[in-house]
């Protein structure tokens, strides 16, 4: 590629575009006349780039003439410039005659009109194979003078490809930041528990500002009217404010990890600077951007290390995270890299700024999406215990409390019924002796309960309790089952085998049983609860089971209990008068029968 | 609440505002809007006058000079009678066919002389060389008199040229079509100032980039979203929908995909662009598939879908020309999956689904700006191409339906939450929780009637003397409440101690001490204590409990069937306890414990205790001590005093001296004449003489 040597470049053969870097004729603090011709120049120095990096450090606020000749043009091509903004006012003359201009510069700070553009200049059409190129340039205004891009030079479809294809890519990058800022913004109005999303969109914002104040100055082609200064003053402010911004949403997101002061200093610093570029002076701001860099540097590095002990922690999102940040390292570098033209392309930092975003994003949406998806999985876990842990909760008797629903069920809760109360009391022989081991026992009463479980429910009974060796049941006395479901339950056992280690067990049931008033209710504290039926009758029901528990298979029946159940409706039972009890501490008797089945 | 809700829908209106905006600006921005910069031009019998020097853009469209099956290089080889309309495709004139070549003609006047004009071009299909005053200035591929002379290619490119002395150009387009599906263009042509014409096409590109970026960073937004989420699969059509309206937007109208890959074969472009119209359709359908999948069957989603599949594998496999005649039939046939969307969108609607209303909006707006467009290509209005604003207007209501809908699904999956735990909770305070945890377990849910364990422990059994006499007084609402009053007494002392109450047997209870026999002791204790608390302050209603505790091995176990589960304590101390218990009623002592517990205490010492008697419970011997720590004062001070008395009696009776026996317990029963344990052994050696 051709490079512009002692003020001149040669373009001979070559048909794309290139910029026009290299030693370009300069004359400092001093405007050349346009009439002028390059060996009017004595001194050659770099362009593009700040004379205050010259030799002689000239003072970056000045003025100065900048040339280049371009020859071995060919007549019949269209050619064009392409004019990267120059700090931070130029006018620019071909073969002396004015070209273009960006602000209007001048000898004194007082008459320069600042001003920033990207432009395409197509070159009039002409014969000559030659042309003088002579730019005025003065700077007040800005830190640097001159450009960071070289003016571009080219056939014009060339360099209007080359333009095109570095505006996209610039406007892909800003459309990309504003839609990733609605969107998550979006996504934080959605859902505002959690903060990332909303700190996410704002950085995005920003940086999608940020584009538009640099390189092709989007901001002034899309706010014609908003004026240079206000954008030079945006590109500062965004960078300020988006460093604390990031501060702050780096400690949101690993809150354990960064220490609170340095947060706070860091993004403390970086709003006091931004508010200055807002409204302080400009050369104030402007000399303080180099302590704002060395801020920004020093965040960039504590920052890797926290992400490095992040990913050593295996943090949520840690290792996206660093991705994102190693690529836009690598943007950087590669951009470097173009800028002293060790490789050929096009700055890809704003790529890199994306990137970054678009991790974060991607961390974002994971973490949002694990968080659901957890949430999910509890509540089917949560679900799934609810239905197992049902099964303590005695239903029907709540049923009887008049509560179906079990949340609503209080401590106290109470109401009185008319019940048949029976007591089963099983003994469980083993080659005709009680089971001594309790384990052994408590296997062998678990297969009986599950046995006759559906007799009850299917009789529209209520286990109330389990007792170790027995069970307490409930009947509604209007049902008239309790009878009828204690004889199925006996001709259940009787039925059924139960082995204990390929034992045959003998199983035998006493009942005593008894109708009366009861009082159901809840019982116990907050923390447990229980049910309990609190009345004579159980106590009536309870001590004939301890009579009929002193035989074998012996089923006893209170005169109340066999009038609820309509007694002599039975076929297959015998029903023999027992005995009349006074029981313990009363003076009333109770009459007790035998129910044996035929 | 109300706020919340403005402050939301104001934010999310103003994210939107904000893009849209942008767009707006730079449409305003573009030259070709502005009726001040552009003039809409009528070129007549191939002629155009530019004389109106008010503009420096001309957008020209009218009847240009047309030659059939001939590539002329000078305006003057065309014949005077021959017109065709451009924009326009030669089909118009020549019904032969869609294939072959020809040359547009057009003379500009009214141009300043010899003075630099850019003309912009759109697509022209499928090749063409554009000559200005006899000299080639430009050619998009290479235009040919047979489909292999020619090169096709697509490209809307600015071209400079040079107005001669009388401020005249002569324009001739030599067009072919061997490839595509007509011969011509689409688009009118532009002429004016560089400046402006570079101007238009900067704010056209911005919005192409500004979509297709846009719409690619949805794709990853909601492709991202089903990565983590591949239960909701409407994500993924939805970022493939974006996807396919992205590029869409890319290979069209300023052709900005050849910026970024310039080296791109025309076969392959030409496949891309094509396919980005039945993959669009077969998309969409998909997306509405899997949002309302009640409304579009999956049978008639395949009937509609199937063709553009079809097509689309026509066109990756078929050569161009093929696809390309295919488009118009297949553009025709793509109205009815539309309207079938529409409709179901409607249906929605009427069905109040939510969200469906942001999905009618998008699609309306698409639909007005899909209108807008035709009628620019139709002259009714001026302007560039809006289509892609309105494509990013409307995908991105759906963008907001869709994280609108899942918000909404994460929502209520966090209320539902909050209902189970309210469920939990109710159900938990029914669940012995404590017992469970001692069987081991660590998640209740694999809880299984069977489960047991095996313990030794002190196990407590207590109730309240004479308490059916006090509750025949009252009605049940009141036993309840009293009860539950008591318990409120008992039970934080029983589990301060580290006891689990087992069961609540009306106002009898049974407690598990894991523990051990210490902390049961403990807890008996401070339950008299509290009792006798509370009799202080209800004098009327004084209650006593009596409480017997048992050492040995328990098994805890869950009983029960899959209707009704409970944790059950199985051993023989439970039934002794109650036993103890009884036996308490009868001596009319507070507590009775025996000797394996006595064994368990750290230091006996501690307690006063007296022993009772051998008694004989289901066929064994149990030693019974009392425990008369917390007795009345008096009566405490009056055992204490006179216990080494009472155990030379205890001593002298088990050794059978029951004269000295009874000579020691008559001694004790002056001393202390309510102590009931005299009386009894008094009674004995009575009987024993």
């Amino acid at each position: 590629m051709p490079a512009v040597k002692e003020g001149q470049i040669d373009v001979t053969n070559y048909n794309h575009a290139l910029g026009l870097s290299g030693k370009w004729a300069f004359a400092a603090m001093q405007f050349v006349s346009p009439k002028a011709s390059l060996s009017s120049f004595e001194r050659f120095e770099s362009f593009p780039a700040s004379w205050d990096s010259y030799e002689d450090r000239l003072s970056p606020k000045g003025y100065a003439t900048y040339a280049v000749k371009i020859v071995g043009l060919d007549p019949k091509i269209d050619y064009a410039l392409w004019f990267p903004g120059l700090s931070s006012a130029a006018t620019c003359y071909i073969d002396g005659e004015v070209f273009y201009s960006q602000g209007k510069p001048s000898g004194n700070k007082e008459d320069e009109q600042a001003y920033k553009a990207s432009s395409l200049v197509s070159l009039p059409k002409q014969d000559k194979t030659e042309l003088f190129l002579l730019i005025h340039l003065s700077n007040f205004f800005d830190i640097h003078s001159g450009a960071s891009h070289p003016i571009r030079f080219g056939p014009l479809l060339e360099v209007s490809r080359l333009r095109n294809r570095i505006r996209t890519l610039l406007t892909i990058s800003f459309a990309a930041l504003i839609i990733v800022s609605v969107l998550f913004i979006v996504l934080f109005f959605f859902k505002t528990s959690d903060k990332t999303p909303l700190w996410l969109g704002l950085l995005s914002l920003l940086l999608a500002l940020r584009i538009t104040c640099y390189d092709e100055y989007f901001f002034l082609m899309l706010f014609p009217s908003a004026g240079f200064e206000l954008m030079f003053r945006l590109g500062y402010f965004t960078l300020a404010i988006a460093l604390a911004e990031f501060t702050i949403f780096f400690f949101s997101l690993y809150p354990f990890l960064s220490k609170k002061i340095i947060t706070d200093f860091i993004s403390g610093s970086s709003i006091v600077y931004s508010l200055l570029t807002l409204f302080g002076p400009v050369s104030f701001f402007t000399k303080l951007l180099i302590p704002f860099q060395i801020i920004l540097l020093l965040t960039a590095l504590w920052l890797i290390s926290l992400a490095i002990k992040a990913i050593r922690l295996k943090l949520n999102g840690s290792l996206i995270l660093t991705f994102g940040f190693l690529f836009f390292i690598s943007t950087l570098v590669h951009d470097i890299l173009v800028s002293n033209r060790i490789i050929n392309g096009i700055f890809m930092v704003q790529f890199g700024i994306t990137g970054i975003i678009y991790a974060i994003g991607l961390m974002i949406i994971k973490n949002i999406s694990i968080a659901f998806n957890k949430q999910e999985k509890l509540n089917d876990n949560l679900n799934q215990l609810n239905k197992t842990l049902e099964l303590f909760v005695p239903v029907r008797f709540l049923k009887y409390l008049g509560k179906t629903d079990i949340s609503k069920v209080l401590l106290g809760d109470n109401s009185q019924q008319q019940m048949s109360i029976v007591f089963l009391n099983l003994k469980i022989l083993n080659n005709g002796k009680e089971i001594d081991d309790q384990m052994q026992l408590f296997n062998a009463f678990n297969k009986v309960i599950e046995t006759i479980s559906p007799v009850v429910i299917s009789n529209e009974g209520i286990i109330d309790k389990f007792f170790a060796g027995g069970i307490m049941l409930l009947f509604p006395a209007e049902k008239r089952s309790a009878m009828h479901c204690i004889l199925e339950i006996i001709k259940t056992i009787k039925n059924t085998k139960f082995y204990n280690n390929d034992a045959l067990l003998k199983i035998s049931a006493s009942a005593g049983m008894h109708t009366g008033n009861v009082v159901l209710g809840t019982l116990g504290d907050a923390e447990r609860m229980d049910t309990t039926v609190v009345s004579d009758a159980v106590n009536i029901a309870s001590r004939i089971t301890e009579l009929a528990d002193k035989k074998n298979d012996c089923l006893l029946a209170s005169n109340a209990f066999l009038k609820s159940n309509g007694y002599q409706k039975s076929v297959n039972t015998k029903i023999t008068p027992f005995g009349r009890f006074s029981l313990r501490g009363r003076s009333a008797t109770v009459d007790i029968y035998e129910i044996s089945s035929i | 609440m109300k706020l919340k809700n403005f402050i939301k829908w104001f934010s999310v209106a103003l994210a939107f505002a904000c893009v849209i905006f942008i767009l707006l600006i730079q449409f305003r921005a573009n030259p070709l809007n502005n009726k001040n910069i552009t003039n809409s031009i009528k070129a007549i019998d191939g002629c155009v006058n530019l004389n109106t020097s008010k503009y420096s853009l001309f957008k020209i469209q009218g009847s240009w000079y047309f030659a059939w099956k001939a590539f002329y290089n000078n305006i003057e080889e065309f014949s005077t009678s021959n017109f065709i309309d451009f924009p326009g495709a030669w089909t118009s004139k020549v019904e032969t066919s869609t294939n072959g070549w020809a040359s547009w003609g057009l003379t500009v006047k009214g141009l300043k002389a010899n003075k630099t004009y850019a003309l912009s071009l759109g697509q022209t299909l499928s090749a063409c060389r554009i000559i200005i005053n006899r000299e080639t200035v430009y050619s998009i591929g290479s235009p040919g008199k047979s489909r292999e002379q020619e090169k096709p290619k697509w490209g809307a490119p600015i071209i400079l040229f040079k107005s001669d002395s009388q401020g005249r150009a002569d324009l001739i387009l030599q067009i072919s079509n061997w490839h595509d599906r007509e011969g011509g263009s689409n688009t009118p042509l532009l002429i004016g100032s560089p400046d402006s014409l570079f101007k238009a096409q900067d704010s056209q590109k911005f919005i192409d980039s500004f979509a297709f970026s846009a719409l690619l960073t949805m794709t990853f937004f909601f492709g991202t979203l089903y990565l983590f989420r591949k239960k909701d699969f409407y994500f993924l059509w939805f970022a493939a929908l974006c996807l396919i309206v992205g590029i869409r937007a890319y290979c069209y109208d300023t052709f900005t995909l050849l910026d970024i890959f310039p080296f791109l074969p025309w076969a392959l472009y030409f496949r891309i662009g094509y396919l980005t119209f039945p993959f669009g359709i077969l998309v969409f359908l998909g997306f509405l598939n899997s949002i309302y999948p009640n409304l579009l069957p999956k049978k008639i989603f395949f009937i509609l879908s199937a063709p553009f599949f079809l097509y689309s594998i026509i066109i990756c496999v078929f050569p161009a020309q093929i696809s390309a005649k295919l488009l118009t039939s297949m553009q025709v046939y793509s109205v009815i999956p539309v309207i079938w969307g529409i409709v179901i969108i409607i249906k929605a609607c009427l069905q109040k689904i939510p969200g469906c209303w942001w999905l009618l909006f998008g699609f309306s707006v698409a639909t007005v700006f899909f209108i807008i467009d035709i009628l620019i290509s139709m002259w009714i209005f001026n302007g560039a191409s809006t289509i892609h604003i309105g494509m990013i207007i409307c995908l991105m209501c759906i963008a907001l339906m869709v994280i609108e809908n899942y918000s909404a699904s994460f929502l209520k999956t966090s209320l539902f939450r909050t209902e189970l735990e309210t469920l939990n909770n109710s159900i938990m305070r029914f669940v012995p929780q404590k017992i469970l945890n001692l069987l081991g377990h660590t998640t209740l849910s694999e809880l299984r009637p069977g489960d047991s364990a095996e313990y030794e422990m002190a196990v407590m059994f207590s109730d309240i003397r004479s308490f059916t006499t006090l509750a025949e007084k009252m009605d049940s609402n009141s036993v309840i409440s009293f009860l539950n009053s008591y318990y409120a007494l008992i039970v934080p002392i029983v589990r301060s101690n580290g006891g689990i109450i087992v069961k609540y047997a009306g106002d009898g209870f049974t407690a598990l001490f894991p523990d051990g026999a210490e902390s049961a002791m403990k807890s008996a204790s401070e339950i008299h204590k509290a009792i006798n608390r509370h009799n202080k302050s209800h004098i009327d209603k004084n209650i006593i409990a009596g409480i017997g505790i048992d050492f040995g091995p328990v098994v805890l176990g869950v009983v029960g069937s899959q209707d009704r589960m409970d944790a059950v304590a199985f051993s023989d101390c439970t039934a002794t306890a109650a036993f103890f218990d009884a036996q308490s009623k009868k001596f009319k002592v507070k507590t009775i414990i025996n000797t394996a517990l006595l064994r368990g205490l750290k230091d006996p010492q501690k307690w006063l205790l007296r022993p009772i008697d051998t008694i004989i419970y289901n066929n064994q011997d149990h030693f019974l001590f009392e425990v008369f720590s917390e007795n009345q004062e008096k009566q405490k001070e009056a055992k204490l005093k006179t216990l080494g008395k009472y155990e030379r009696a205890l001593f002298a009776w088990q050794t059978e001296d029951y004269k000295k026996a009874k000579q020691l317990f008559y001694e004790l029963y002056i001393e202390n004449p309510d102590d009931i344990l005299t009386k009894y052994y008094l009674k004995k050696t009575g009987l024993a003489k």
